[in-house]
């Protein structure tokens, strides 16, 4: 019988992944814990809508382009 | 910052190890963000292209003794102070002499930077709109420079995932992969845009062992 040493990551660690916080090598490891742990896969979903002020950013950058592109458009 | 005795995979660790290349990359990257601070600080119109370069010489100097963990907001927050800091010389050089442009709220925000805390707090303000439009451009550069280095089809679920903000289970149902594996891909190169700018990462919380 195969013991499960599966420990679920902690909220922060989540939220890390979820920003691009993490290394690499943490990255892949949460990839595979989720793979097997519908517990963190569940609670990595939840976190989808997490932002900080960079990914703010990068969608506003897209806002600003798409409302340049409108104006060149109209024009 | 990770151990710098070996090639850094962040632009400021490679700029650390005098990669020539890597600073043209943090020249490109930081210009029109150092200007849009020098403007943020009243600086004159006519100063900007020497206090520019003025202020990228300075962090040519210091970058060296860079350390991210030690500034909060680590680069950013550290080229702040070095701006604010050039802006202030400036001003000094300048006092007596009208400012360019800018009037009443230019001449109240020299008072301001003459005065270290209250310089404090008007540079760790985020919410000035030149800046935050410095900023995004700044973000735009580093998009298109880690694009570069990315497989096309992963490029494409990061920029829908983070930029369109499409949900990852759509993505993932539509092009039949895994929801994990759309939030990996959103995750790494999230990484690689923080390591490109210089924003702070966290790896003090290593994740459980499966």
């Amino acid at each position: 019988m195969t013991v499960s040493t599966h420990h679920c990551f902690e909220r922060k660690t989540l939220v890390d992944f979820q920003l691009g916080k993490l290394s690499q090598d943490q990255i892949t490891g949460i990839y595979a814990a989720c793979s097997v742990c519908p517990i963190c896969r569940r609670r990595l979903a939840e976190l989808d809508d997490v932002a900080d002020p960079m990914l703010v950013a990068l969608r506003k950058r897209e806002e600003e382009v798409n409302q340049e592109e409108s104006r060149r458009e109209i024009n | 910052m990770a151990d710098q005795s070996t090639t850094s995979p962040t632009l400021l660790g490679r700029v650390q190890q005098n990669d020539p290349r890597a600073w043209q990359t943090l020249v490109d990257l930081y210009t029109g963000y150092i200007r849009a601070l020098l403007i943020r600080n009243s600086c004159r119109p006519d100063d900007l292209d020497d206090l520019t370069q003025d202020v990228l010489v300075t962090l040519a100097r210091k970058i060296p003794d860079f350390r991210p963990h030690e500034h909060k907001g680590a680069f950013r927050g550290w080229l702040k102070t070095v701006v604010r800091s050039k802006a202030v010389d400036a001003y000094r050089r300048n006092q007596g002499t009208p400012s360019g442009d800018g009037g009443t709220e230019a001449r109240i925000r020299m008072q301001e930077i003459s005065d270290p805390v209250a310089a404090e707090a008007t540079c760790h303000e985020d919410d000035d709109p030149q800046e935050q439009s410095a900023l995004r451009n700044l973000y735009q550069r580093a998009m298109d420079l880690v694009q570069a280095e990315c497989d096309p089809s992963t490029w494409n679920i990061f920029y829908r995932v983070v930029v369109g903000h499409e949900p990852a289970t759509e993505i993932a149902r539509e092009l039949g992969v895994s929801s994990a594996s759309i939030r990996m891909a959103k995750s790494r190169i999230l990484r690689r845009l923080r390591e490109v700018v210089g924003e702070p990462l966290d790896e003090t919380s290593p994740p459980a062992v499966p």
